[in-house]
């Protein structure tokens, strides 16, 4: 193959000159005729049954078009995680509550002429409630037997996942390490709060514009919720102001709907930050259990782990996401006995859902965590230890049973080891003054897309203009990460054309071939493969068209820098423009396919995070002092945004570690509900990431590209905890590591 | 009430209730909506603009406060088709992603270079920690304001 | 005022003709960065304010004799690029660079700080350890100096604050001010200290002493006990343990069985440390 022209190089993001400028224009920018705004008035108590609710005042106030509540909505109940025809998840929500079940649930909503009238109308609604016992915390809500959240109780599901025999073996051994460990409820932070616009005519249909993760998805939910014919509901995604997995489940768009359909107009459903911190979905929230047995030769014959996942108020996807934090388990150490068993509670707290990484940095952080305790307790190296049991390179993971790919973790650890100067720091004496600084190394990975687990397919329309130029159609949704710009740069490679001249075009479901939706990092490796075999598809069709126009044999016609040659004839030359315009009126046929890709395998994308901290022993703020990502990427498509979404996800990491956490007091009722209360990392306290990419290969992606964006978060947050260990020599394991609980593991109550 | 003052370098005269908010004064009045709500209480930075040479937080401003004030939004900072220097390095330095903070970033880099601009690392962190930014970590941001300060002769 | 007004006076003359006239909810509006945050969501019909933001009497910072006055509209921003702050102002220079983002600074006033009343205001803890006093007028337009720990005792919701004023630092002065939040910067105080002591330069020892918390019960607050325990003091390292030992207890008193206790007399030592150091 040639030498790439433009893969690895370093792109800005496709619409940067418009987000600069301020003239791109996001969902909460659009204008469309006759606007109306909806203002959701939610619940301040945990759990309630509704007992009045008085919407008389709100209705009469001038400007308002309609105040709706559980009595004049349908009582139909969904998952919102829910979105492929056919799919299957605990279905206990309602578009408003007659039941309360944590604070942030929806009670009713007000449509208006303005936002302020909306508001307005919010306060005139008397709403009384009649208290039940609240659930905060997963102990609670697994004690209590008389008080159910749902029906069902509050168990919502199981999942065991298991290799060997973890029993026997750790019966076996002598030398057995438990740990546990709690990862916070987080809220994913994107700085674009949740947003979706709708719009209903009786002759067009229903038309919703948000900035979703998965366009047909939400088409479906909502087809279904309102029982409407699919070809009557368009879903368009709009630019995304951040995600995180925030923005994947159907959230707003149901209501924004509903609204739509009921005034026969447009209606803007904007959340503030307040309602997209808690009454959206938040990143799960785990109680760990770790075990393990280590054999006299220092290998790890067992691992056993115990996880108990906060599901919230509703189910959405805490079915599946705690089952996928199990298969991740599995992905990262060769440990002959592994099991993962899980319990999804019900609590009356915001509902979890899908959050970068999806399970994964939860379970990964536990792990590496105890990885660090085993070393620890064992006087071993945590490199050394780690070395042990990291996968190899075409390993079979042997629960799902599938290749890990060329999976590169070693390389990454004994490459990061070498660049962090990792013995120097880690064998120094420990400081004793105010000040200790200490380091921290943790392992993790991620998937490429959806194999073994559910159909993983891409369709992409990929056509030449009359001038040469392309339009790839997609289903994408780029959150901001560069999504467009990859797959643009994988067609023009292909093709040997500029950049510019590849228009990728993102998800709209009136429009797009089907595409399962931009999440389980599926987009480069999956979705980047079918642009890859597009453009392959269309690079043979524009040969075998320009043979039929030059009348030549296919065999006599090649293609060179973005155009068709004929061997041993220098002066022919068709421009792929010039084949598209002919082959439309001499040949009546369009220069375009439709391709289909079905993903066939699931390589790991790794990374070895390594992090200093330095920690003041007295107000226990901690500093992290230097920061280095090493990851196994395959091959580099845009050097930019890899750099970027790493660092990005060091900046999440870090506050997950550290500061961020949607608490509860007692009451159910949460502590934080923007950010002059929720801590995040800003820009300040976030050190330089020093990132390295190994390029190995040898995948199924395109040029053997993986994935980047959910794998550089996992390994973040188990290599800041062990740098604070390693520098105050404590087993802090539950974050976040706020100041209060250095200070207090560091001095026990004790004054210095 | 009638409110005068200089937007983006020309008069601007509204006549809007003296309670309204800076933010929703330039995105729902002007339609200049390049200002964006992250927060709205003044935390995440993502409304500011920049009024009488200082970086302020659109959504805590009111109306009333602006009376015969100067101010900048992202929409000015391109003038007669050229981009400002701050721009253009975002754009080079791969600060940008998902887009939604980048106004108020710029602008606050801008106010800062305004004021000075050759200024120290401990400057910078000063100017840019009202502006908090969830997808590219800062790293590639402070490269792009350092690279713009950098070349600055106290002009934009 | 009648209802449903907003006035925006351009002169003190004007400002005191519609402060006469309020009604008692009539809120004042400096800065506008708690103002703001108070309204968020509420209904804009019912509100009635004064923005005094034009009232450029009120925004000053000047020298008179041995003090600096402060009008209450100057900002934090103003405060921290001032000269005679950098040289006069001790603590509260330190304080005002500290307060909030830039955004925060280039709005907030100090003024605004103090009325606003919150627990963990910082230019507060700053101004009690200078000893500061509050220029304010009642609705008769009837004026006094009040020393600032009298004010914030017994803070009389419908008066006018104007300006504050403090005994200028000289040479012989040391004072400092630390804070601790969530994260290094741009945070709610988790805890504040500030601390002014004039030294003697013939013996070196502490002759006057004024210590101030913040964030430790409902508002901030002069620890006069431990400021008079000091005195005497010789001004050398062992002042380190002697203000932190002094400072635990009252912060133990203060917030009795209150769950951050036991941080919060840990991170004092780190806090005495920092001020003790400037």
């Amino acid at each position: 193959m040639k030498q790439s022209s433009c893969i690895g190089g370093e792109y800005p993001v496709h619409d940067a000159w418009q987000k600069v400028t301020g003239q791109q224009v996001y969902t909460g920018d659009m204008q469309r005729p006759h606007m109306l705004y909806a203002k959701i008035l939610f619940s301040d108590v945990a759990h309630a049954d509704i007992a009045t609710i008085d919407t008389s005042q709100a209705e009469q106030l001038e400007g308002v078009a309609g105040v709706f509540t559980h009595h004049n909505t349908p009582d139909t109940l969904f998952n919102n995680y829910i979105s492929y025809v056919g799919q299957s998840a605990p279905e206990d929500e309602r578009l408003f509550a007659d039941r309360v079940r944590f604070v942030g649930d929806r009670v009713a909503v007000v449509v208006a002429k303005t936002p302020e009238i909306a508001r307005q109308a919010l306060r005139l609604i008397d709403v009384t409630y009649t208290p039940l016992p609240c659930l905060p915390t997963m102990e609670q809500a697994m004690a209590d037997k008389a008080v159910s959240i749902h029906p069902e109780g509050n168990l919502l599901s199981q999942a065991e996942l298991a290799v060997g025999d973890c029993d026997s073996a750790i019966k076996e051994r002598a030398n057995i390490l438990e740990t546990t460990s709690y990862i916070p409820r987080i809220h994913h932070g994107a700085m674009e709060p949740h947003v979706c616009l709708a719009e209903y005519h009786p002759s067009e249909g229903l038309c919703i514009w948000t900035p979703c993760q998965g366009a047909f998805g939400v088409r479906n939910m909502v087809a279904r919720y309102l029982k409407m014919p699919y070809c009557d509901v368009r879903v368009i995604k709009t630019v995304t102001g951040g995600s995180f997995g925030g923005k994947q489940q159907s959230m707003l768009e149901p209501i924004a709907a509903f609204l739509a359909k009921a005034v026969k107009g447009s209606v803007m459903l904007q959340y503030d930050r307040e309602a997209s911190m808690l009454s959206t979905a938040v990143g799960t929230a785990f109680q760990f259990h770790v075990r393990s047995a280590l054999s006299a030769e220092g290998r790890l014959d067992a691992l056993d782990i115990e996880a108990l996942a906060d599901a919230g108020a509703y189910a959405t996807n805490s079915v599946a996401l705690p089952f996928s934090a199990g298969k991740k388990a599995m992905r990262l150490y060769r440990i002959p006995n592994l099991r993962y068993r899980s319990k999804s509670i019900y609590t009356n707290a915001p509902a979890g859902g899908g959050l970068r990484g999806w399970g994964g940095p939860q379970v990964i952080t536990a792990m590496e965590i105890h990885m660090d305790q085993v070393a620890k307790r064992n006087n071993m190296c945590p490199v050394r230890l780690r070395m042990e049991h990291l996968v190899t390179p075409g390993e079979v993971e042997h629960y799902s049973k599938i290749s890990l790919g060329n999976a590169r973790i070693r390389e990454c650890l004994t490459e990061g080891v070498e660049l962090f100067k990792w013995y120097r720091r880690w064998e120094r004496p420990a400081d004793t003054g105010r000040f200790r600084r200490g380091v921290g190394l943790a392992c993790g990975g991620h998937m490429n897309g959806y194999f073994n687990g559910v159909h993983d397919v891409s369709n992409m329309h990929l056509k030449v203009n009359e001038d040469g130029t392309l339009i790839l159609n997609t289903a994408i949704h780029d959150q901001g990460c560069g999504t467009l710009i990859s797959l643009a740069l994988i067609v023009a490679e292909v093709l040997e054309v500029p950049v510019p001249s590849v228009r990728v075009l993102e998800a709209d479901t009136h429009t797009s071939p089907y595409d399962m939706g931009t999440y389980s990092s599926r987009v480069t490796y999956v979705c980047g493969r079918c642009a890859y075999e597009a453009a392959h598809r269309v690079r043979d069709l524009l040969l075998e068209q320009a043979a039929v126009l030059l009348q030549k044999p296919k065999a006599y016609v090649y293609i060179q820098e973005g155009a068709v040659f004929v061997k041993g004839s220098s002066d022919i030359r068709m421009s792929y423009g010039e084949i598209a315009a002919l082959a439309q009126t001499k040949l009546g046929q369009e220069t375009a396919v439709l391709h289909g890709y079905s993903n066939s395998s699931n390589p790991g994308s790794y990374g070895c995070h390594f992090a200093e901290a330095e920690v003041d022993v007295y107000t226990g703020l901690v500093r992290i002092t230097d920061y280095l990502a090493v990851h196994d990427v395959g091959r580099v498509l845009n050097r930019t945004m890899v750099e970027g979404q790493i660092q990005g996800a060091v900046q999440m990491g870090i506050g997950y570690t550290l500061t961020e956490e949607v608490a509860l007091d007692h009451n159910a009722v949460p502590n934080a509900r923007n950010f002059d209360k929720y801590t995040v990392i800003n820009l300040p306290d976030m050190p330089q990431v020093r990132t390295k990419l190994l390029e190995y290969g040898g995948d199924d992606g395109p040029f053997g590209a993986k994935s980047i964006g959910e794998a550089a978060l996992v390994p973040v947050m188990g290599a800041v905890v062990n740098a604070v260990n390693h520098a105050l020599g404590t087993e802090l394991s539950v974050l976040p590591l706020t100041p209060k609980k250095i200070v207090q593991a560091l001095w026990k109550g004790k004054l210095p | 009430m009638i409110i005068q003052f200089v937007l983006n370098e020309k008069p601007c005269q509204v006549d809007i209730s003296p309670n309204t908010r800076l933010l929703d004064l330039l995105r729902e009045h002007l339609h200049l909506t390049g200002a964006k709500e992250g927060c709205g209480i003044g935390e995440c930075g993502a409304c500011t603009v920049i009024m009488d040479g200082n970086a302020v937080n659109s959504c805590l401003v009111r109306a009333t406060q602006i009376q015969g004030k100067k101010i900048i939004t992202i929409e000015g900072l391109r003038q007669n088709g050229e981009y400002d220097r701050l721009q253009e390095k975002f754009v080079e330095h791969g600060a940008v992603q998902c887009g939604f903070c980048t106004p108020g970033m710029i602008l606050s880099a801008k106010a800062l270079l305004m004021h000075t601009p050759h200024p120290t690392l401990e400057e910078i962190h000063r100017a840019m920690e009202g502006n908090l930014c969830r997808c590219t970590g800062y790293n590639k941001i402070l490269a792009a304001v350092q690279d713009a300060a950098g070349h600055g002769e106290g002009e934009t | 005022m009648k209802q449903r007004q907003i006035a925006s006076p351009s002169s003190w003359g004007e400002l005191l003709h519609y402060f006469q006239e309020a009604e008692p909810q009539t809120k004042i509006l400096a800065g506008g960065t708690d103002f703001s945050v108070s309204l968020r969501g509420s209904t804009s019909v019912t509100m009635q304010f004064i923005d005094i933001t034009h009232v450029k009497e009120l925004c000053f910072i000047r020298e008179e004799g041995e003090y600096l006055y402060i009008g209450a509209t100057t900002t934090f921003t103003k405060l921290e690029q001032h000269p005679l702050m950098r040289q006069y102002g001790g603590c509260l220079y330190q304080a005002a660079g500290r307060i909030g983002s830039k955004q925060i600074r280039n709005m907030a006033t100090i003024g605004g700080n103090i009325a606003n009343g919150a627990p963990a205001a910082d230019s507060v803890v700053a101004l009690l350890a200078l000893r500061a006093e509050a220029s304010v007028y009642n609705h008769n337009l009837e004026h006094r100096w009040i020393p600032l720990s009298d004010l914030l005792k017994n803070f009389p919701t419908d008066c006018l604050l104007t300006a504050i004023r403090f005994p200028k630092l000289h040479s012989n002065a040391c004072s400092g001010f630390a804070k601790v939040g969530t994260r290094s910067s741009v945070t709610i105080s988790q805890l504040i200290l500030s601390c002014v002591f004039q030294i003697g330069s013939q013996n070196n020892r502490i002759e006057k002493a004024a210590v101030a918390l913040g964030a430790v019960g409902p508002h901030a607050f002069l620890d006069e006990e431990t400021s008079e325990r000091l005195i005497g003091e010789l001004w050398d390292q062992a002042i380190v343990n002697t203000l932190t030992t002094c400072l635990q207890e009252t912060i133990a008193s203060a917030i009795p069985g209150r769950a951050s206790l036991s941080y919060k007399r840990i991170a004092i030592c780190g806090l005495v440390e920092d001020v003790l150091s400037m």
